[in-house]
């Protein structure tokens, strides 16, 4: 047994750590200059709402240049001065990842961090100067937790940005960070199942096909695991995969197995929040998956 | 809205919010991120907040509870940080160190309610009442969050009799 003494240390933690109170005010309260940059920025993803896909332009993408490593990413620029960055391979270093973007003239630092299987090729943080706009700090940091392979973000901007990507582990290298994304969102392992929004009977049908075993939840009433669907549609479903995940930290969910799939009704007000998790803000503005790079 | 009002009762306050949101989510990343979010709220309301009589800073780590718990509720499933970063400092493993590092894995994962409620009471000091009243629930749910939170840890209080470790 532990006393109450010893988890009162435990949660002291970090105390000592310095804490940049003016960089984490300048974070909260932007100051003035910066709101026209902000409407700007809004009413660039505004416009994407309206965009469709067809009139998006593709630049460039990386070539196999030498020092620059393997071509890591897409950069496609959207209507809103939006610039829209896909990682597409991470044989690169993180040197020569940076060194690409700094190409397209982003200036964005790359940090790579091993990760299970799934969420190689995935953005996973993002630290920042202190002179960042708020609304593009707080944009990013939503789409990182969804790790997507997708991340949008003004084309220029001021401060400094460093974003994280998941890179495979190299033989004997542990695991830097491990997740989970939704399997239904682009690149996700069932994506091209093409079950989101399907009926449960329907995916557990086919999902049972694919050898999953399949267990369903309504994270709204934290009935979490059950063998029977709740009634609604497929919002999103996560594949465990125990030969990646250290046994042991995987939380809540260590009685999970295979594939868990979440169903909501379409009247849940988290329906559509939870349905395009791990998608871009530009395909959730246009409000349809595409599923064309798919077999 | 008086903004140097606000940036006066930020400044003052981030230190200590920024400790809190340490305790609470266990990640000096996502504390910073907590309070950053929490004052973006706190500032939205200010004027209300501001005036005699309001907690703005109750307020903001009112809203750093539930972010927190509905984060956890929403990514639970998603987020697995199973080592630290590269550029995060490594602890000096001594044996104290350890101890302390294996109790905090616990306290992870608990469930984001019985996490939320040892923080308060054990970090933060607070009373069972004003728990309750921060979480939007009754005393008697933050006494048997705290209780079955204190059952998963092994922590042995004279309030939580041995049997309740049993059962849990």
């Amino acid at each position: 047994m532990r006393t109450e003494a010893e988890l009162r240390d435990a949660l002291r933690w970090g105390d000592d750590v310095p804490v940049d109170a003016e960089q984490l005010l300048a974070r909260a309260m932007p100051a003035s200059p910066r709101s026209r940059r902000r409407t700007r920025w809004v009413a660039g993803l505004a416009a994407i709402a309206t965009a469709t896909v067809g009139i998006f332009a593709l630049l460039s993408t990386s070539g196999g240049r030498g020092g620059l490593g393997p071509a890591a990413f897409a950069v496609m620029h959207l209507p809103g001065d939006v610039v829209s960055i896909d990682v597409v391979s991470t044989e690169a270093s993180a040197k020569q990842m940076t060194a690409q973007l700094h190409e397209y003239g982003l200036d964005i630092t790359i940090e790579t961090a091993a990760t299970n299987r799934q969420l190689v090729g995935t953005w996973l943080w993002v630290s920042m100067t202190e002179d960042v706009p708020a609304m593009v700090s707080s944009s990013l940091t939503e789409q990182l937790q969804g790790y997507t392979a997708t991340i949008e973000l003004p084309a220029s901007f001021p401060g400094a940005i460093t974003l994280g990507v998941g890179r495979a582990a190299r033989p004997g290298e542990q695991l830097q960070v491990g997740g989970i994304r939704n399997a239904l969102a682009p690149g996700g392992l069932l994506f091209c199942e093409r079950l989101r929004d399907r009926t449960p009977a329907d995916v557990g049908r086919r999902l049972a096909e694919l050898g999953y075993t399949v267990r369903w939840s309504d994270r709204q009433t934290r009935k979490r695991l059950s063998a029977t669907p709740p009634p609604g549609l497929v919002t999103e479903a996560s594949v465990y995969d125990y030969d990646e995940m250290l046994q042991g930290r995987i939380g809540d969910d260590e009685d999970t197995r295979d594939v868990q799939v979440i169903v909501r009704k379409p009247s849940d007000p988290l329906y559509e929040q939870q349905r395009w998790w791990g998608f871009s803000p530009s395909q959730r503005a246009a409000g349809t998956v595409d599923y064309s790079s798919c077999p | 809205m008086d903004e140097r009002d606000f940036d006066d009762f930020a400044r003052s306050s981030i230190p200590g919010l920024v400790r809190f949101g340490r305790a609470l989510t266990l990640d000096l990343g996502r504390a910073e991120d907590l309070v950053q979010t929490a004052l973006m709220r706190t500032h939205q309301r200010w004027s209300r907040l501001s005036r005699p009589g309001q907690q703005p800073l109750g307020y903001t780590k009112k809203v750093m509870v539930n972010e927190e718990i509905s984060r956890r509720r929403r990514f639970s499933s998603r987020e697995r940080t199973v080592d630290e970063l590269p550029e995060r400092p490594t602890a000096d493993l001594t044996e104290g160190v350890a101890a302390q590092e294996d109790l905090r894995r616990l306290v992870r994962r608990l469930p984001p309610r019985q996490r939320a409620v040892v923080v308060l009471r054990y970090y933060e000091d607070a009373a069972d009442r004003e728990i309750a009243e921060l979480m939007g629930c009754t005393e008697s749910t933050v006494r048997s969050l705290a209780a079955k939170a204190l059952a998963t840890l092994r922590i042995s209080t004279q309030a939580v009799p041995e049997q309740v470790e049993e059962s849990a």
